[in-house]
C-alpha cells in the first residue's frame, strides 16, 4: 500500500498531538520547537512546558523570561503551572496529610487561615476543641477553620478558579493591570503548601523535590518577580538538596523586606477571599 | 427541590426527544428565510484555515482515486463514495466568494454528493459555520457566542427560490422580523466552564442531570452540577450567565494526564482514566456540597490497578440496571473488563488483539484505541485499534466475534489510525471517527463499511449519537464540531461551529450528548468544557 498519507505537504512535521494509544513512554515525544515557531493561542504555554520536558532541574532557565515575551504574561503562565503540577504533589500530601494529623494549616510557628471563604475564619466559640470539625448543631453545615489539607486543596481550588476568571484574566495575550496584584496573593498562599510540607512532611516534601524541582522554580520565579516577601520565606535556604539549591544559585539578590503587614498580633496570618 | 425536578421534566418533555419535526426545521435551513445569513460568504475566517489542508486534502483525494483504480479488489462496493471521481462543486448562493473557496468548501460534505451522485433526492445541504471569533470577543460575550454565519449549497430550484424570498424581504424591510420568527433550531453555547489547567481530553454527562464530568491533561477530574444555573424554563438563569462558574469538586489522585471519564448516575460514582495505567473510582458528593467545602478522602472510592500501561478510554455498560459492568482499552495492548459492584478484585477479563484465545504471542503490535459497548446487542463490544481495525468482542467470553476491515486508507502509520468508536443507539451500526479525517460506518453484524466521508479537515477525534439516533456529532483537530443528520442515506451536515481553540496540534477532543435533555458537552486542547444547548 503506497497511499499517500494525508499530510504528504507536512510529512516531515511531528504533530504535537498525543493519539490514542499512545504509550506512556513515547507520550510527548516530538522535538523541541523554539518559541517563534509556535503559532497557536497557547504557544507561551507550550513553550514552557517543552522547556519544563526538556530540563526541569535548570530552574534559572525555565524562569528566564524569553526574549520579546511579556513578562506579566510569563508569570502568569508560570502561576499556572506550578498550580498544574501542585495538583500532582497534593496526590503525594495527601498520603499522609489529613485531619487528623494536621487539624490546623501550620509551617513552623506559624498559623495560616483559610482565605477560600466568605467570611474570614476564626476560632470557633462553640466547639474550641473541635473547631475544625462540622457543627452538628447548626443547620447548614459550617467548617469552622480549615484543616491543612482543606486550605491546601482550598488554595489550589481557588487558584485555578481566579487563574481561569473571565474578569479578571480574560486574555492571555496582556494581563489587566488590576488583575498583578492577585500574582502576589497566589504566590504567598501557595508558598504555605510547601512550607506545610516541608516542616510537617519532609519526606514527601524531598521526594517529590528530587523529581520535580518545583519549589526551586517557584523560588527562583518569586525572587525573580518579587512575589513573594523574603521574610514569608521560612524554610531555610541551606536545606534544598544540593542539587537545587545549585540551580538557585543565580538568584537576583535579596530584596528589601517590606513590613509584615499581613501578620495578626497572634502569628495569624489572615487573608480575605483570594477572588476580592 | 422539587421545583428543579419539574422543570427538568418539563425540559425533557418539551424538547427532550427532539422530535424529527423539530430536527428538520434545523435540517431545512434553506426552507426557513435567512436572508442575513445566507448572503455571507462561506466564512472567510474558514477559508484562511482551510487553504492550509486544501492542497493536502486534494492529494489525499487523487491518492485514493489513484489506489482504488489500481486496486479495484480491495475497494468495497459498500463505500459508494469511493467508486465515483470527484463531482462537480455543489451548487453555492449566487454571491459565493469565489471558485477557490467553492473547491475547498467541497471536501467536508462532497462525500454525501458523490454518495448521491444521479440519485433523485439528493436532500438540501446546509453547512453552518459558526465564525471563530477573536477569542476575547468572545469571553466578552458568552451568549452571543453562536453568531452563525451559514453557508447553503442547495439544489437550484431551492436557491432560486431563497433569493426570490430574499429579494422581497429587503424590499419590504422586514428582514429581521422574520428570521426571527424562523430561526431554526440549532445548537448553541450556554455555558463556558474554565478551572481545569490543561487540555481537557474527555467529558460526561449524567444520565437523568445536568451534571458534567471533565478529565483534563492536568491531572484532575472535575464535576460541574449545573442545575442551580439553569432557570425554571430549564434555559440559563441570567445569575448564571454573568459569573465564572466554578466545579462543585476537584478530584486529585491521578499522578498523570486523565485521559477518559465516566458517570454512573444509578451509582453515584465517576470513573476516570489516566496515563498512569489506573481507573479510579470518585463517589460523587452529596447535593449541595460547596465547593470549598472539608476535604472527604472517603469520596476517593477505588483504584483499579491491572493495566500496565496509559489507559486510553474507559465505557460503562449501557444499561445500568443490568450490570455495573467497566470496559477499558490500554496501550499495554489489552482490554480488560471490571466489575464495578464486586466489593475485592474486581477485575473479571482481560484479552489483547486475538482475543482470550489467542494469548500474548510476540508481543503487542496492535493497541486499541478506543470502544464501546453496543447497545442494541449489548454482549458485544467494538473495539478499534492503531492498525484501524475494527473488532467485536463478546463481553462475556472475550472471544472475537466478528472482524471489521476499517483500515481502507490506513498506510501502517498512526496518522492513518482510529481515533474513537461508537456504538449506534438504535440500530446495528458501529461508527468510526479516523485520524486521517474519515468517518465510516460499519454494519455490526456483517462488519462491511457501508458508508464513508471524509468528515473533518484534521483527524477526527470524538464521537457521538444523539438518544433518538437521527444525528450524529463528530469532533475533529481542526477544532470544528459538526452536526450530521444520519437518518438519512447522505449523512448530510446539518451544522458547524468551531469547539475549541488549538493547543499544539490539537483541537477539539471530547463531544457528549445529554441521553434525556437537548444539551451536548465538549472539552478541547484549550482546557475549556463548554455545554451547547439544543434549541432556537
Ligand atoms: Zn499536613
Ligand atoms: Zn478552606
Amino acid at each position: 500500500m503506497a497511499l499517500e498519507p494525508p499530510h504528504s505537504a507536512e510529512e516531515t512535521k511531528v504533530l504535537r498531538r498525543l493519539l490514542p494509544g499512545t504509550k506512556l513512554e513515547n507520550s510527548y515525544q516530538w522535538p523541541f520547537i523554539s518559541l517563534d515557531q509556535l503559532d497557536s493561542s497557547f504557544s507561551l504555554q507550550e513553550y514552557l512546558q517543552a522547556l519544563i520536558r526538556k530540563d526541569r532541574e535548570n530552574v534559572g532557565a525555565l524562569v528566564a523570561l524569553p526574549p520579546g515575551q511579556d513578562d506579566e504574561v510569563w508569570q502568569y503562565e508560570h502561576l499556572r503551572q506550578l498550580c498544574l503540577e501542585l495538583n500532582h504533589f497534593v496526590v503525594q500530601l495527601e498520603t499522609e496529610c489529613n485531619r487528623e494529623t494536621c487539624p490546623e494549616m501550620k509551617a513552623e510557628e506559624w498559623l495560616y487561615l483559610c482565605a477560600a471563604h466568605q467570611a474570614p475564619q476564626s476560632v470557633c466559640m462553640i466547639c474550641p476543641a473541635q473547631r475544625y470539625t462540622y457543627h452538628s448543631n447548626m443547620a447548614k453545615l459550617v467548617s469552622c477553620q480549615c484543616c491543612a489539607i482543606d486550605y491546601i486543596v482550598h488554595t489550589l481550588d481557588g487558584a485555578s478558579t481566579l487563574l481561569n476568571s473571565n474578569r479578571f484574566f480574560p486574555s492571555r495575550i496582556s494581563i489587566p493591570e488590576p488583575s498583578l496584584k492577585h500574582y502576589q496573593s497566589i504566590a504567598r498562599r501557595l508558598y504555605r503548601i510547601f512550607a506545610h510540607a516541608w516542616f510537617h512532611h519532609r519526606e514527601v516534601f524531598e521526594s517529590y523535590e528530587n523529581e520535580s524541582f518545583l519549589y526551586a522554580r517557584f523560588l527562583h520565579l518569586s525572587r525573580q518577580y518579587k512575589l513573594v516577601s523574603q521574610q514569608l520565606i521560612i524554610i531555610p535556604d541551606g536545606k534544598l538538596s544540593s542539587t537545587t539549591s545549585r540551580k538557585v544559585s543565580a538568584v537576583s539578590p535579596v530584596m528589601v523586606a517590606s513590613p509584615i503587614t499581613e501578620t495578626a498580633p497572634v502569628s495569624l496570618a489572615n487573608d480575605t477571599r483570594a477572588s476580592e | 427541590m422539587r421545583e428543579r425536578e419539574a422543570a427538568a421534566a418539563a425540559a425533557t418533555t418539551s424538547q427532550g426527544n427532539f422530535p424529527k419535526s423539530n430536527r428538520n426545521s434545523a435540517i431545512f435551513v434553506g426552507s426557513n428565510p435567512q436572508p442575513a445569513n445566507i448572503i455571507t460568504p462561506p466564512a472567510s475566517t474558514l477559508s484562511q484555515s482551510l487553504s492550509k489542508t486544501a492542497a493536502a486534502s486534494a492529494a489525499l483525494l487523487a491518492a485514493q482515486g489513484k489506489t482504488r483504480s489500481a486496486t479495484p479488489a480491495t475497494a468495497s462496493p459498500t463505500t459508494p463514495s469511493a467508486q465515483h471521481p470527484l463531482p462537480p462543486p455543489p451548487p453555492t448562493t449566487s454571491n459565493s466568494a469565489g471558485a477557490s473557496e467553492d473547491d475547498e468548501m467541497i471536501d467536508p460534505l462532497g462525500a454525501g454528493d458523490r454518495r448521491e451522485q444521479g440519485g433523485a433526492d439528493g436532500p438540501e445541504r446546509a453547512l453552518l459555520q459558526e465564525r471563530e471569533r477573536d477569542a476575547d470577543m468572545e469571553e466578552a460575550v458568552p451568549e452571543n457566542v453562536d453568531e452563525v454565519a451559514m453557508m447553503v449549497s442547495a439544489r437550484k430550484k431551492w436557491k432560486q427560490q431563497q433569493q426570490q424570498l430574499q429579494k422581497q424581504q429587503m424590499a419590504q424591510g422586514k428582514k429581521e422580523r422574520t428570521a426571527m420568527e424562523h430561526q431554526p433550531r440549532m445548537w448553541r453555547t450556554k455555558f463556558t466552564l474554565r478551572s481545569h489547567l490543561d487540555t481537557v481530553r474527555s467529558v460526561a454527562f449524567h444520565s437523568t442531570e445536568m451534571v458534567i464530568i471533565s478529565g483534563s491533561e492536568d491531572g484532575t477530574v472535575k464535576l460541574w452540577n449545573l442545575k442551580s444555573s439553569l432557570d425554571r424554563d430549564g434555559g440559563v438563569s441570567k445569575k448564571a450567565a454573568h459569573q465564572d462558574i466554578e466545579p462543585n469538586i476537584t478530584y486529585r489522585g491521578h499522578s498523570h494526564m486523565v485521559t477518559s471519564v465516566a458517570l454512573s448516575a444509578e451509582q453515584g460514582r465517576a470513573y476516570s482514566a489516566s496515563l498512569d495505567s489506573t481507573i479510579r473510582v470518585w463517589r460523587m458528593p452529596p447535593e449541595g456540597r460547596e465547593t470549598y467545602a472539608a476535604v472527604d478522602p472517603s469520596l476517593n472510592l477505588a483504584s483499579y490497578v491491572g493495566h500496565t500501561d496509559a489507559i486510553w478510554d474507559i465505557r460503562l455498560f449501557p444499561l445500568p440496571g443490568v450490570s455495573h459492568l467497566l470496559a477499558s482499552a490500554s496501550a499495554d495492548g489489552t482490554i480488560k473488563i471490571w466489575d464495578t459492584a464486586a466489593g475485592s478484585s474486581p477485575l473479571k477479563n482481560s484479552w489483547s488483539y486475538t482475543g482470550v484465545e489467542g494469548a500474548s504471542m510476540g508481543g503487542v503490535r496492535h493497541i486499541p484505541t478506543s470502544l464501546d459497548f453496543c447497545p442494541t446487542d449489548l454482549k458485544k463490544l467494538a473495539v478499534s485499534y492503531t492498525n484501524s481495525i475494527i473488532k467485536v468482542f463478546d463481553v462475556e467470553t472475550g472471544q472475537v466475534v466478528t472482524t471489521f476491515k476499517g483500515d481502507e486508507t490506513y498506510d501502517n502509520t498512526s496518522a492513518t489510525q482510529i481515533n474513537r468508536i461508537v456504538a449506534h443507539t438504535t440500530m446495528s451500526l458501529v461508527i468510526s471517527g479516523h485520524e486521517d479525517r474519515h468517518i465510516r460506518f460499519f454494519d455490526l453484524n456483517s462488519g462491511s463499511c457501508t458508508f464513508s466521508m471524509q468528515a473533518h479537515l484534521d483527524g477526527v477525534t470524538s464521537l457521538d449519537v444523539d438518544p433518538s439516533g437521527l444525528t450524529l456529532v463528530s469532533g475533529g483537530h481542526d477544532s470544528s464540531i459538526r452536526l450530521w443528520d444520519i437518518s438519512s442515506s447522505a449523512r448530510t451536515c446539518v451544522q458547524e461551529f468551531t469547539g475549541h481553540r488549538r493547543k499544539g496540534d490539537e483541537g477539539v477532543l471530547s463531544v457528549r450528548y445529554h441521553q434525556s435533555l437537548p444539551w451536548m458537552v465538549s472539552g478541547g486542547a484549550d482546557g475549556i468544557v463548554k455545554v451547547y444547548q439544543h434549541g432556537v
